[in-house]
């Protein structure tokens, strides 16, 4: 206790605050734009930190780290195109609140969702780093693929309409992180003689390409000014989210915990947190029906979960150095050079820093709902410009993204390509969380799926003998039967009373 | 309004006026794109980054790392290696020998010009902490019994450099590498990750990157292909200690330019590099970062990189990658 | 009969006959049966399935679709929406094939501002749109974030249109 009082004093020179207050600005920033993902966002300013003081340095990186998930919410909002993929499960729902007229309440419980998440995600972290670590560790590729398997089902949660309409979207996001050489053998498929294909449909173009493009191209179709949703004052943003909050008490739960278990095993990171918060939200709900349509109730377990996996990811790259994904890759990265050695003597060796840097953490999400709300009022107005202006600038930004992301001109031509598919698709209902659901989880159900079987000496038995992988085969499997069993009950039900 | 297009007449004016001393002038003139075939947050990345800072001081323009690592690398290789040598486009490359045998690219020494290597760690030989072998000998001794028995982690593709490290000792003590399971994943430190959960046998990669887990009483560091001890983790031996055998195998980094550099411009980097490479501030950060430091001057390197290839080409062809 | 959603169910069921022929070649992997041509061929049947099934729905449906929720009412065409969707859709294109002869700093600006002005019809502001977006997407990208956007013919200038 007393060096978390002492952390939090080091916390507090002007330098230090300035620091993740610019770290802060900046990662809303890069956040908000589509194709600028956090890991990017990180990457560049690390010649930065590397003149800076440890704490400062760290406290920076941390901060900027939780904003970004964060912001990839607003442009989802307000214009349909998510920032990050994380904000991808959830996009229709607070695009057609905005629409709506609901723009306050969806606006305010992103911030706030993802402010809880991100707080009970640094709290996790403090208290009980050491031993969520002992566990994730122990999941190999025999549970990592349950677990893929169990993101699949969540396809059903996020594709509204005709299933079978969703499952083609699904089959189609499968398909394209199959492009380029294979995870297991390194041969080239599907590349139909391209060199650029060797290097595969890359993610973050694809997901500008299947979200950006279509709007803007509906708008081609149609332009007209309409009117832009009307600006919500910052008190206005945070009307009726208390109430909304206290009724769903449960998601807010579910979303933390979900965040942060999924965010500890390596190799699955928040936006696999945000579709699987996302379907459990669905099941449980009574309006379960309309999501995707625009509740209030969609929003609030997925956009805590994926702020809540930012401090997940931390767990096992603190204390055993793996880090869940690139983002935390590259913040151990920063940790290394500032001497943080990650080890599970941390906590001993250099206690102060290592709390130090947690604070910042955790003061950095709670710094997130002033931030957050002031940026939330500065992006509504910068969108309110005319849309003949608005929308080639989009345009601009989608390239120059796809551009930045890849460092290669094929990137834009896979998110046009990608964006004329979608455009045709959409015209057609055929839902797109599905399809980035997919380009998510293709790579780890096959590379898991392969790799196992390998090991197994072709033996198929070997995926259900440990105790963590037969539990989590049986939860799939009941996730995948219930609903079935539910249908058959109640037609049963039904008849008899009839 | 006003001030975009004053700024744009004085940008045109300003450019207009130095127009031709700027063709004329001597290299480096403009900044420098330097390519890492990898992606951001990786090794290469953290190194080409650390080299950038120091190569900025050195020449005087900003030097950019540009990250192209799609195709585990084909894809910024390539680009270096088809770049126009003006010296303008440099790559940061590492083991890059497998890709042209495995039909995954078409590059190979002869189309880059060396400038130098700045970076090598050996491969280390991890196993999990409760395995039965207690000394390097007796897992090789293990694995030439019964080459199918094991599970072997690449890292990432098969072809990479602790893989092929691997591979090269095994093939130095004879076994049968046709046997050997050989299996790919998602890096160093996801297989780590999966030993210590029950999936592999053995890991070969960085000692760094297993030093956590080493720490932490989970994994165990039999060996390091290396000449000597590490400073930082002095308990494991050397495999020349253990067995005898004389050999260095594992991971490096160094930088190039593509083929056909003028002279000049070579040479310029080359004291660039070596001036960047003494820089106690640059030896510092890399060994924080856990990297190890290693000099080849150009004709060391460039003799180095045709070597490796030969080898490296036979290793692949017996293992059937 | 719905001929349009005929058409996308054809086109995804030919995609996954594409995935399935394309992959039956691959080599499995070491010591297994499977290898890389096992997931594109599960992917690629059922997508065949399901895209079966969209056909069938497409033969059986009313030839008339309501629109879906939240869909604007679709309008009739006409030459300026058809020439500003094909430049939408052209752009990235246009921009790919252009940069890197022209540059970023030469070409955005004629993306953008010509855009904006079949759009709107006003030169102006779209000049001014297409200019000022450029220079700020330059500093914010090229000089602050360092991403090697492309200078084609400005290369020569490069050097001294860049602060160190």
């Amino acid at each position: 206790m007393e060096v978390i009082g002492q952390a939090f004093l080091e916390l507090l020179s002007p330098q230090v605050l300035l620091i993740m207050l610019g770290a802060g600005v900046y990662g809303l920033t890069m956040g908000a734009i589509p194709g600028l993902s956090a890991s990017m966002a990180v990457a560049l300013v690390i010649p930065i930190a590397f003149f800076l003081d440890p704490v400062p340095a760290l406290a920076g990186v941390v901060t900027l780290a939780a904003m970004a998930i964060f912001a990839g919410d607003l442009p989802g909002a307000l214009l349909r195109i998510p920032g990050t993929p994380a904000s991808a499960a959830y996009v229709d729902d607070s695009y057609l609140m905005v629409r709506r007229g609901q723009g306050g309440l969806a606006l305010g419980l992103c911030v706030i969702c993802s402010a809880i998440g991100g707080v009970v995600g640094a709290l996790v972290l403090m208290g009980a780093a050491p031993a969520i670590a002992r566990i994730a560790l122990q999941f190999s590729s025999y549970e990592k693929f349950w677990l893929a398997c169990l993101g699949l089902t969540a396809a059903v949660a996020v594709s509204g309409g005709k299933w079978y309409k969703g499952g083609i979207s699904l089959m189609l996001g499968l398909a394209i992180a199959q492009v380029g050489l294979d995870p297991v053998s390194g041969q080239m498929r599907l590349t139909f003689g391209s060199r650029e294909l060797v290097g595969g449909l890359a993610f973050i173009p694809v997901l500008i390409g299947m979200f950006a493009i279509p709007e803007v191209l509906r708008y081609a179709l149609a332009p007209r000014e309409i009117a832009p949703p009307p600006i919500q004052a910052l008190g206005n943003l945070l009307a009726g989210v208390g109430s909304t909050l206290r009724r769903l008490k449960g998601d807010l739960v579910q979303g933390s915990a979900v965040g942060v278990v999924i965010g500890a095993i390596p190799g699955a990171g928040a936006d696999i947190a945000a579709y699987i918060s996302y379907a459990i939200s669905k099941r449980f709900s009574k309006v379960g029906d309309q999501y995707g349509k625009g509740v209030p109730d969609a929003l609030v377990a997925p956009t805590t979960s994926n702020n809540a996996a930012v401090g997940g990811a931390m767990i096992p790259a603190t204390v055993f150095g793996i880090p869940g994904d690139s983002l935390t890759a590259i913040i151990i990265g920063v940790f290394f050079l500032k001497g943080l050695n990650p080890g599970p003597t941390i906590f001993i060796e250099n206690p102060l820093l290592i709390n130090t840097v947690f604070m910042a953490f955790l003061i950095a999400n709670i710094l997130m709902v002033p931030l957050g709300l002031f940026a939330t009022s500065v992006f509504q107005r910068m969108i309110r410009v005319p849309r003949y202006m608005l929308m080639p600038a989009v345009l601009a930004f989608c390239i120059i993204g796809a551009f930045a992301v890849e460092n290669t001109h094929f990137a834009i031509v896979t998110m046009l390509v990608l964006g004329l598919v979608a455009f045709v698709m959409e015209k057609h209902q055929y839902p797109l969380a599905p399809a980035i659901l997919g380009l998510v989880l293709g790579p780890m159900l096959e590379e898991t799926f392969l790799n196992s079987l390998i090991r197994a000496r072709g033996n198929i038995f070997a995926f259900v003998e440990r105790p963590l992988s037969m539990g989590l085969a049986a939860l799939t499997l009941v996730i995948c039967v219930a609903p079935v069993a539910m249908f058959v009950w109640r037609k049963a039900r039904g008849a008899r009373s009839a | 309004m006003k001030h975009l297009s004053l700024l744009r007449t004085s940008v045109v004016i300003a450019a207009g006026l130095v127009a031709m001393p700027a063709i004329a002038q001597q290299w480096p003139e403009r900044p420098i794109t330097l390519i890492a075939p990898a992606g951001a947050g990786g090794g290469t990345d953290a190194t080409a980054r650390l080299l950038a800072l120091g190569l900025e001081q050195q020449l005087g323009q900003p030097v950019n790392v540009v990250n192209q690592g799609q195709g585990g690398g084909v894809v910024g290789f390539t680009s270096i290696t088809t770049a126009e040598p003006d010296g303008y486009t440099l790559g940061v490359i590492y083991n890059f020998a497998h890709y042209s045998p495995m039909g995954q690219g078409d590059f190979d020494a002869a189309d880059m010009t060396p400038i130098g290597q700045f970076n090598f760690d050996p491969a280390g030989f991890h196993v999990r902490a409760d395995s039965e072998w207690t000394n390097i000998t007796e897992a090789l001794d293990a694995i030439k019994a019964d080459p199918g028995a094991y599970d072997i982690a690449c890292g990432g593709g098969c072809g990479g450099s602790w893989p092929l490290a691997f591979a090269s000792l095994l093939d130095a003590y004879d076994v049968d590498l046709s046997q050997v399971r050989m299996i790919t994943g998602q890096g160093a430190a996801a297989a780590l990750q999966e030993m210590v959960a029950g999936g592999f046998d053995v890991v070969p990669s960085s000692v760094p990157e297993a030093g956590s887990l080493i720490e932490a009483g989970l994994v165990r560091g039999l060996a390091v292909f290396g000449s000597e001890r590490l400073a930082a983790f002095p308990d494991i031996p050397t495999l020349e200690e253990e067995t005898g055998m004389v050999l260095e195998l594992g991971a490096w980094r160094g930088l190039v330019g593509p083929a056909g550099l003028p002279e000049d411009v070579t040479a310029k980097l080359v004291a660039a590099l070596e001036a960047v490479y003494n820089d106690p501030e640059f030896q510092s950060a890399m060994t924080d970062r856990g990297f190890g430091l290693r000099w080849r001057d150009a004709e060391d390197f460039g003799a180095f990189m045709a070597e490796e290839e030969v080898s490296v080409r036979e290793l692949v062809r017996v293992l059937g990658l | 009969m719905q001929l349009s959603q005929l058409g996308v169910a054809g086109g995804f069921g030919l995609l996954g006959a594409t995935i399935i022929v394309n992959t039956a070649g691959l080599a499995p992997v070491a010591h297994i049966e499977f290898g890389p041509a096992l997931f594109p061929t599960i992917v690629g049947w059922i997508m065949i399935a399901l895209s079966g099934l969209a056909a069938f729905d497409a033969v059986r449906g009313p030839a008339v679709e309501t629109p879906a929720e939240g869909e604007e009412p679709a309008e009739p065409l006409n030459w300026h929406r058809l020439v500003l969707f094909a430049g939408f859709a052209a752009a990235p294109l246009i921009y790919v094939l252009l940069a890197p002869v022209l540059g970023f700093l030469l070409t955005m600006p004629v993306i953008v501002g010509g855009l904006a002005f079949i759009a709107s019809g006003k030169p102006v502001r779209s000049l001014l749109l297409g200019v000022g977006l450029t220079v700020l997407l330059h500093i914010v990208f090229y000089q602050v974030l360092r991403v090697t956007l492309p200078w084609g013919v400005l290369t020569n200038y490069a050097g001294i249109l860049t602060w160190k």
